[in-house]
């Protein structure tokens, strides 16, 4: 046999076929007692959680009774986990939050350069320019 | 921290009973520095403590772990439509109503995570007694045979119609690289599938519903511990990718199963959004060892005439950093063309892009299909 | 700087120089020298493969697969490429490797959904144990010996040679002094009756594919099929222990 395979391994698009959102789950986390955590119970007492709940039925929410600061902590596909802290928040603060982890990817924040704005895996469209295929010739 | 204690000194209580017949070696590795302090000082009054309450506490287990067996043997839709991690696993890949829960909890238990079914004559690991394969349960087994065979199917049917003139070799290896276990295995993470890992005597000091393991993947180390560091060794494939990859199959298998009534092509176009809408560049994959020798054989076979390279364009012949341009032709049709720093790579370059044009050719879609020749042989 | 070579002195460097061959050698290899087309275009029954008339080899194909009555067209050339095994002159003829390939998934395919639908069970039951099917599809059915059988090499090879194509194939053997085993028949043998299955789905369908799979290979009220041949495997198997 002449020509010869070398090793692949395909790469995921999410989204260019199916769309898998990538928040899996989120836990919202409150203390009964503790006063840092009045936003939070109020948000939980509140309908609030059931609307969201039901627009994103993919997310699947925990709430969890523990002493200490409240916190919402988000978990994405990619194995990854985010946590805010929330206390003292009030209830429109928490809700900004937990959407704030519902909508992230879970990938590391990461400060974009200048010319660091596009990241494909497509080849230009455009091409390399070339000084022998050009259609004037540029001579020294 | 003094529940922490009170929890692992129970742990390591029921451990020690004959029922479990899970090795507790190296389990203080996993609570803090602080509280095994605890353990260690207290450990002379838990330990009698516990064994007095040993007997109540084992029948309990005993029942929690029956249930469990009873409920994974096969599985209520009651009870699966408990599980969240389930109910939001269904909604995620937004499958159809006729893919039912169960049958969606029945993708997610491997054959190997049997528990054992012999729990009054226990033995050493007797939790690895499950692994003998048992032919009726409620499994993933047969599933997945038949998410494998179409997925095989589709995708190299598909990959044979986009590329009809791919090289066996490349086309095997495209295939896999779509389909490979490690591929199916990163599918099913990225679908936020999550492995059962903690043992089930843990579940039940926990308390846990027995609803809540249904939404994860079991497989063969869903009764022992990660740290415990015992690991079997088999000639079958336990790791925890196959495991992922048997449910990705699974799923796509009760997918079909499902809805071959109802809708015929959903289970394959599941398979195009997910798993072919991935991206792969096809011309990386082929590697030529004689691109010139196989490419004039290429001519002689299609009647084509013998291909020439001729020299296009050059720079620096002799600087240190020349370049040359040479293209192949055929006649006076032009095969392809390549670049390179001496004559000879710029060459091989050359008949390397004419074969690559050649075998990556893709047809117009809707038209007739192209049945290829076979891949030159030189 | 960039010099652009002018068209002039392309022609100039290079002038083609053709050997023109008179004498073709046919019997013995004598190396360096140029076989005969007509001695090694041959298969092993002595078939002639520049000689092949459609009334005698593509209208008999047909027939014996009964495609007129499927409706399914398949073309003379994807015929005879079906038949056509890649060791045959060195891969100079268009061989059915890759048919082969789609044509064995597709078989694979359908042969478990065969399996699947199939209302008796293949695998036994433990006492008090149900087996859990979906749909009326019972999954604990494949996997099982039989259902593999159904597709195995031995069994495809029977069909091919109880269908009376074995002659038409065109291949080349490895060693013709010694026995068809050492050879490779049965290899060769499903290769053809998976490439022929290939062929009619890349040719005519999925839809046609299924049909011709479920009414000539997986049929069991037919004199010839695979389930017949796979259940005196079985059995055979069987009485062996």
């Amino acid at each position: 046999m002449v020509v010869k395979a070398i090793k692949q391994v395909s790469i995921a698009r999410n989204g260019v076929g199916a769309f898998i959102f990538p928040c899996k789950k989120i836990t919202l986390q409150y203390c009964n007692w503790g006063g840092s955590s009045q936003g939070m119970r109020d948000f939980l007492t509140s309908k609030r959680l059931d609307l969201l709940s039901k627009k994103y039925p993919f997310i699947q929410f925990e709430i969890l009774r523990k002493s200490g600061h409240p916190i919402i902590r988000g978990q994405y596909n990619n194995g990854r986990e985010k946590v805010i802290c929330v206390r003292n928040l009030n209830i429109d603060n928490v809700e900004n939050k937990l959407k704030l982890l519902k909508d992230s990817s879970g990938e590391v924040l990461r400060r974009r350069t200048k010319n660091d704005n596009v990241e494909t895996l497509n080849s230009s469209v455009r091409g390399v320019w070339s000084p022998v295929h050009s259609s004037m010739r540029y001579r020294v | 921290m003094s529940q922490i204690s009170k929890v692992t000194a129970t742990l390591v209580s029921i451990r020690g009973l004959p029922a479990s017949g899970i090795i507790s070696t190296g389990r203080s590795t996993l609570v803090p520095l602080k509280s095994r302090r605890i353990i260690h000082s207290q450990c002379g009054l838990r330990q009698e403590q516990s064994v007095i309450k040993g007997t109540g506490n084992l029948n309990e287990y005993k029942s929690y772990y029956r249930d469990l067996k009873n409920t994974i043997d096969e599985i209520p839709e009651e009870v699966a439509s408990k599980s969240a991690a389930l109910v939001t696993l269904h909604k995620r890949l937004s499958l159809p109503k006729d893919f039912q829960l169960s049958v969606l909890a029945r993708c997610l238990t491997c054959r190997s995570s049997q528990l054992p079914s012999d729990l009054s004559a226990p033995r050493l690991g007797s939790a690895y007694a499950s692994t003998v394969p048992a032919n009726n349960f409620f499994d993933n087994h047969g599933l997945n045979i038949f998410g494998k065979n179409l997925l095989t199917y589709h995708v190299t049917h598909q990959l044979m119609k986009k590329y009809p003139r791919l090289p066996t070799v490349v086309l095997n290896a495209a295939v896999d690289a779509y389909i490979s276990q490690d591929v199916l295995a990163s599918i099913a993470k990225s679908w936020g599938i999550e492995a059962e890992t903690t043992p089930v005597v843990d579940r039940f000091l926990k308390n846990e519903p027995i609803h809540v393991t249904l939404g994860k993947l079991r497989f063969l180390n869903n009764s022992l511990n990660k740290h415990d560091g015992v690991e079997l060794i088999s000639s079958q494939n336990f790791s925890e990718n196959a495991a992922y990859a048997l449910a990705t199959r699974s799923i796509v298998g009760a997918l079909w199963a499902s809805t071959q009534d109802t809708k015929q092509n959903y289970a394959t176009k599941f398979i195009d959004e997910h798993i072919l809408s991935r991206k792969l560049d096809i011309t990386r994959m082929f590697q030529f060892e004689q691109p010139t020798r196989e490419l004039s054989a290429l001519c002689r076979r299609e009647g084509l005439a013998k291909p020439i390279s001729k020299l296009l364009a050059e720079s620096g012949r002799l600087s240190k950093a020349p370049v040359f341009i040479v293209g192949v032709f055929s006649d006076s049709e032009k095969l392809g063309e390549g670049y390179g720093s001496s004559l000879k790579e710029a060459k091989a370059r050359a008949a390397t892009d004419a074969l690559m044009k050649w075998y990556c050719y893709e047809p117009i879609q809707n038209k007739a299909p192209v049945i290829d020749h076979g891949a030159v042989i030189v | 700087m960039i010099l652009v070579t002018s068209k002039n002195t392309i022609l100039q460097t290079r002038r083609q120089a053709v050997r023109l061959i008179t004498y073709l050698h046919s019997g013995a290899r004598v190396r360096g020298l140029k076989r005969d087309p007509e001695s090694f275009l041959k298969n092993p029954k002595g078939l002639s493969y520049n000689a092949l008339k459609q009334s005698e080899y593509q209208d008999k194909v047909i027939q014996i697969l009964k495609l007129k009555e499927l409706d399914i067209n398949l073309p003379n050339d994807v015929i005879l490429q079906c038949l056509t095994h890649k060791s045959f002159a060195h891969g100079s003829k268009p061989y059915n490797e890759k048919l082969c390939l789609l044509g064995t998934q597709f078989l694979k395919y359908q042969a478990s959904i065969h399996s699947l639908k199939q209302s008796d069970l293949l695998s036994p039951v433990g006492e008090g144990k149900v087996q859990q099917s979906i749909k009326g599809l019972n999954f604990t059915n494949l996997g099982t010996q039989l259902g593999k059988l159904l597709i195995s090499r031995p069994v495809t090879a029977r069909f091919i040679k109880e269908k009376n194509l074995d002659s038409l194939i065109f291949w080349k053997m490895k060693d013709p002094l010694r026995d068809s085993h050492h050879n490779g028949e049965t290899t060769i043998y499903s290769t053809v009756l998976n490439a022929l299955v290939g062929g009619i789905l890349a040719t005519n369908g999925p839809t046609k594919a299924i049909e011709f799979v479920n009414s000539v290979l997986l049929n069991s009220e037919s004199d010839v099929s695979l389930v017949k041949i796979a259940n005196e495997h079985f059995q055979a198997k069987d009485t062996q222990r």
